[in-house]
């Protein structure tokens, strides 16, 4: 077999990679879990300096975020010129209990693609995004139409 | 689960109604006896177990959600179990006002203790506001305990008579804590929508002790004004002190209701810990 092909089939066969960086240990279980049953790979961070050190180290096709985090938070973690060369090809989706406007405004200017409020969405709705931003080999869930950058509930 | 299904707001405020009623019904026994503390005990292990059963574990909300209010319970706890054993043992007797400033610097800390971590919460969500404000609220917190345990271990006399300016020392501290701790409140519900309802039964609870505060600030006007009994302004205090300690029980239920995530949360860890 060509060595591309046995390349291209062990990248066809490796899940999709987010990197979910969220502080509350509950909410990061729960949320590794539903979406590597969805058939994503999660690498989980819990606070900004750790997801910056993943993203100079390794490449994601998709980052969860939470805004407030120890250490680094996610706004710093945007704007960290570190991030912006791993950032500028990864696509990214907040998931904070912050629900002001300007916040949701100030970061869907730094690029990010979708901006979700934790108190008003479920894990089958943070899937479904994440599935809809960058599907996955076997998709549980097709015919998502991919989201726009928005602000609120799915 | 199981007991924030059985004790909700109905069955609680019925729970309430019905200790009251025993607790009037007996005279001044439960005061003499001392478990008119012992009830308040009961109570604040109650809001501890609501407290350790919360579903989130965020780093900097859990310091105002389960963190503080555990400590400012610990500070509850510390104050009725020094007055039981003072009633029901004779230990630790001091003068009346000694004993009453104790109680008040007890109960000031622990509300000072939710008020800093409200702030601190703030501050890290907003990303504005006093930076030093926590950690000031957090001192004065120390400072009423330092006091309390110079009190009990030097047993100086206080005066809270009306003519003293301590006792309106006390009122402008508990008013400017109850400002300081409304403002944050607010604001808390105004930018975190999961914090909406909590915050909610959390004002109640705040306004609860506060009145508890200053029942027990005034009692020497309130026996006088209102030629009410000793054991029955103790009564009213506490009958306050139990509803502020079920409402902080009652808003344990209220962050898993409001959010579907939470709600999923709390399910996945109960399952993941069978």
């Amino acid at each position: 077999m060509p060595i591309e092909l046995v390349f291209y089939n062990i990248y066809m066969d490796s899940p999709k990679a987010i990197l979910l960086v969220e502080d509350d240990r509950f909410l990061a279980m729960l949320m590794k879990s539903r979406l590597e049953k969805a058939g994503f790979g999660v690498t989980p961070a819990s606070d900004g300096s750790e997801a910056l050190d993943f993203l100079k180290s390794r490449k994601f096709d998709l980052l969860i975020l939470d805004l407030v985090l120890p250490q680094i938070s996610g706004f710093e973690l945007l704007e960290h010129a570190e991030a912006r060369a791993p950032l500028a090809i990864t696509p990214v989706m907040v998931l904070s209990n912050l629900a002001q406007e300007s916040d949701a405004a100030k970061v869907i200017a730094l690029g990010v693609k979708k901006y979700l409020i934790k108190s008003r969405v479920s894990t089958e709705e943070v899937v479904r995004i994440a599935d809809a931003l960058i599907g996955v080999i076997e998709p549980a869930l097709a015919g998502t139409p991919a989201p726009t950058a928005g602000f609120g509930m799915a | 689960m199981l007991m924030s299904k059985i004790l909700n707001i109905k069955t609680i405020l019925a729970a309430n109604i019905l200790i009251f009623a025993i607790v009037e019904a007996s005279g001044s026994y439960f005061m003499d006896s001392g478990y008119i503390h012992a009830i308040a005990l009961a109570y604040i292990v109650l809001a501890f177990i609501a407290l350790a059963q919360r579903p989130l574990e965020d780093v900097f909300l859990k310091r105002f959600l389960s963190i503080a209010p555990s400590a400012a319970l610990l500070l509850f706890a510390g104050s009725h179990s020094i007055e039981f054993v003072r009633m029901k043992f004779g230990f630790l007797v001091l003068p009346t006002d000694t004993t009453i400033v104790n109680i008040l610097n007890l109960h000031i800390a622990g509300l000072l203790a939710i008020v800093s971590a409200a702030w601190f919460v703030l501050n890290a969500y907003a990303r504005r506001g006093p930076r030093y404000l926590p950690w000031l609220l957090a001192a004065v917190a120390g400072g009423a305990i330092v006091l309390t345990l110079g009190l009990l271990a030097t047993g100086a006399n206080v005066s809270l008579d009306p003519h003293s300016p301590i006792l309106y020392g006390y009122l402008l501290g508990l008013v400017a804590v109850l400002a300081v701790g409304f403002v944050a409140l607010w604001k808390l519900r105004k930018i975190l929508p999961i914090l909406k309802i909590f915050v909610d039964y959390f004002f109640i609870a705040f306004l609860f002790i506060a009145f508890a505060v200053l029942t027990v600030l005034f009692h020497s006007a309130l026996q006088s004004m209102l030629g009410l009994p000793d054991y029955q302004i103790l009564y009213i205090s506490h009958f306050a002190l139990y509803l502020s300690l079920s409402f902080l029980f009652l808003t344990s239920t209220r962050l898993s209701s409001m959010s579907p995530l939470y709600k999923e949360a709390e399910e996945f860890m109960a399952a993941e810990t069978v």
